[in-house]
């Protein structure tokens, strides 16, 4: 196995200014400490990583997420059974949407595998959702997965239900809650299937692998890492203050209804850290845990890339946990954080990739 | 290839009108009337603006736009504004006025649509047209849109997948029309761009009604690996004539040898769609195209040049110019943009020494054109 000692000039300069920043107190901030030309770093292979990624990242948050989806039909069908007043069965159903929420999105945030083949973001977590849609869907009162497989995918998942349970609360007996319920069935229907798909992938012979399939499994891992970026910076934070400036209106920001805005992007920006970001100087054995995209470049000898990851990384996460602190951020902390998340995504276009030898679909090298 | 300076002697052997040594003694004063909309990535993030030739004959940013995200194709319209669309799977589009006077106009795509990067505007000026993509279905489709307000009237479908450039055709039978290219690479949109299930690619050219979206015609090369993308005329298309319709084409072969040999350029008469090959490797990707003096400018980033075409689609040259893409017609020839280098290219040849661009590390998207009141082909 080759070990990789790193650029530690570099290393101990970030280290300096990140303290002088203060960052000290968040988890990638243990990383400025590290000084990186006394850390073995080992020579990882793409299977060593996509197998720890698999088994030690994609699986566990699977499980989280199909252990969570699970517990939602019940919470609302506690809810729609429950006598009236349902105050409290509803605080119940809107938690437990919460969790289950939460957990997709730290699933989700990179989004590889089958959660792309099954379009999972796109048949759970539609946005915007459409109330019209909900009221139609109500009417026709499907009753089962069969029933469900026709109602368009932005009448249910995550969305519709937050609708549901925040914007028109579903009275208990009520042909609204009924839907809930279906709605919460068929969330856990795909929460069950990913995380049979996700056991799969984690107990794969990935050392057998084709090396071509290694190296998309590398590339899609990178792509979508920032493609995760990108819809943080762009789709949810971005996008909404620009429409509602052209629009005269109050950003549409996502899970407003329930309230999850600065929770929502925080679970995602938990997970692009974790799987972008070196936690400290723990570097895990081949295939014994999970590899971050720093640790990575760091044992392939590419210290410049993974310094400027780490530097762009923590400018990231300092805004980032600035606006996800406070449960309704200004608009100028907004878009500061969207820049820091475009400088990130920069960084690893231009940096990260090259020295991973990973084309970028996202990049401008794919053609159009 | 021909490097520049071979390429200057090319002028005399083509008997072609040399006139790049004006062009390139002309004072920056002079040669501020042109002046090219371009999109480009200027290292503080993603804009769209104008190009115009600066003291010392640099191309700098006379005005510029910040866009959230890359642009793609731009227009000038006829009541002096000018509109960007995202590049797809984008959601949204730009207008603005480079005069001033009126603020920017955005708008956004509809809830499971996306924009695929090109817009039309008819010739009466009150209709736009844009490629878009059902995201639920993957479906290809013409929106149409009121000029004014940017707001979609109709959708229309393009009978096919992955629709890019499209451009009005007054002259095709049974008047005025749509050709559009259907790109035919199947990706999904929650990757982004990332392409998938390549031996189902079904790229095609389509003729849609200009009036009802009715299609016309649909024509397919016999090579399914080369997405049609990118278009230009020879010459206006004016009623009764039927002049050649040039498309610049990205190949998608598995194998990489096929896929460098590719052919970058296919020709339609109206009737027959046929590939233009060239005896040099152009890495299989044309980004743009435009129609020059009696042919075809092709921008071959992956090649390091402009492939220079006949109209008939014979083989001409090579230009050498570093991740050469962006072309614009001019009367006598065309503007091709590279990577901090632009060039203006005459009758079949180099005219100029590389102007550099302003501020250094711009990077150009695909596409840019030249502004009305510069010399420009119809």
């Amino acid at each position: 196995m080759k070990f990789c000692p790193s650029a530690a000039v570099k290393s101990l300069r970030y280290a300096a200014w990140a303290l002088a920043l203060g960052l000290a107190a968040t988890a990638p901030a243990q990383a400025q400490k590290t000084d990186w030309g006394q850390v073995a770093v080992p020579n990882y292979s793409p299977a060593s990583v996509l197998q720890g990624l698999h088994q030690h990242w994609t699986l566990p948050r699977a499980d989280d997420f199909a252990r969570q989806a699970q517990a939602l039909p019940v919470a609302v069908t506690a809810l729609c059974e429950a006598p009236a007043p349902a105050g409290q069965a509803l605080a119940a159903a809107r938690g437990q949407w919460q969790q289950t929420a939460h957990a997709w999105e730290r699933l989700s945030a990179v989004a590889i595998g089958p959660l792309v083949a099954r379009r999972s973001q796109r048949q759970i977590d539609f946005s915007p959702t459409r109330p019209a849609l909900i009221e139609k869907a109500i009417a026709s009162g499907p009753g089962g997965a069969a029933a469900m497989e026709r109602i368009g995918t932005p009448a249910k998942g995550l969305p519709a239900l937050e609708w549901l349970l925040w914007t028109r609360p579903a009275a208990p007996g009520s042909a609204a809650c009924r839907y809930a319920g279906e709605v919460a069935l068929d969330v856990e229907h795909e929460a069950l299937a990913l995380q049979r798909e996700f056991q799969a992938l984690a107990g794969a012979d990935w050392p057998a692998a084709a090396p071509e399939q290694l190296a998309a499994g590398v590339g899609e891992l990178v792509n979508q890492w920032v493609g995760g970026l990108e819809r943080l910076r762009w789709a949810q934070m971005e996008k909404p203050l620009r429409a509602a400036k052209s629009k005269g209106s109050a950003p549409d920001w996502p899970r407003a209804a329930s309230g999850q805005t600065a929770a929502s992007w925080a679970a995602q920006w938990e997970a692009l850290r974790t799987l972008g970001l070196a936690p400290g100087a723990q570097v895990p054995l081949p295939g014994q845990g999970l590899v971050p995209l720093e640790t990575y470049l760091r044992g392939k000898g590419a210290p410049e890339a993974a310094d400027a990851l780490t530097g762009a990384g923590r400018q990231a996460d300092l805004r980032l946990q600035k606006i996800t602190r406070n449960p309704a951020p200004a608009a100028p902390a907004v878009l500061e954080a969207g820049r820091a998340l475009a400088s990130l995504k920069r960084v690893a276009e231009g940096e990260v990739a090259p020295a991973l030898d990973v084309g970028m679909g996202f990049s401008d090298a794919d053609g159009d | 290839m021909t490097s520049r300076r071979a390429a200057l002697g090319l002028l005399g052997g083509l008997g072609l009108a040399p006139w790049m040594g004006a062009a390139d003694a002309r004072p920056a004063g002079a040669a501020s009337a042109e002046q090219l909309l371009a999109a480009w990535d200027g290292g503080a993030g993603f804009e769209v603006g104008i190009l115009a030739a600066q003291a010392g004959g640099a191309l700098g940013a006379a005005q510029s736009v910040a866009v959230p995200t890359r642009a793609h194709g731009l227009l000038a319209l006829a009541d002096g504004s000018a509109l960007a669309v995202a590049r797809r799977p984008g959601d949204w589009l730009l207008r603005w006025w480079p005069q001033g006077g009126r603020p920017a106009q955005w708008q956004w795509a509809e809830p499971g649509r996306a924009f695929n990067g090109h817009a039309l505007a008819s010739p009466d000026g009150r209709t736009l047209y844009t490629t878009e993509t059902d995201l639920d279905s993957g479906a290809s489709l013409v929106g149409v849109r009121d000029a004014g307000s940017l707001a979609k009237r109709h959708e229309w479908p393009t009978f096919g997948i992955d629709a890019h450039e499209l451009l009005w055709d007054a002259a095709g039978p049974g008047g005025p029309s749509l050709v559009v290219a259907n790109g035919g690479v199947p990706t999904r949109p929650e990757t982004g761009r990332a392409k998938i299930d390549l031996d189902t690619m079904d790229p095609s050219l389509v003729r849609l009604d200009a009036d009802s979206g009715a299609l016309r015609g649909q024509w397919r090369l016999a090579d399914r690996r080369l997405s049609l993308r990118h278009l230009a005329w020879q010459g206006a298309p004016a009623a009764g004539q039927t002049p050649l319709l040039g498309i610049a084409l990205q190949a998608e072969h598995d194998d990489p040898a096929q896929k460098r040999q590719a052919p970058v350029l296919a020709l339609f008469d109206g009737a027959r769609l046929w590939l233009a090959p060239a005896p040099v490797s152009l890495a299989g990707y044309g980004g743009a195209i435009c129609a020059v003096p009696g042919g075809w400018a092709v921008g071959c980033p992956r090649a390091g040049g402009v492939a220079l075409f006949n109209v008939d689609g014979g083989w001409r040259e090579q230009v050498a110019l570093a991740h050469a893409c962006a072309v614009a017609a001019m009367d006598e020839g065309c503007w091709a943009g590279g990577e901090n280098e632009a060039l203006r290219l005459g009758h079949g040849a180099v005219a100029t020494r590389p102007r550099s661009m302003r501020p250094a590390g711009i990077r150009l998207d695909n596409h840019w054109t030249l502004l009305p009141g510069a010399p420009r082909r119809a």
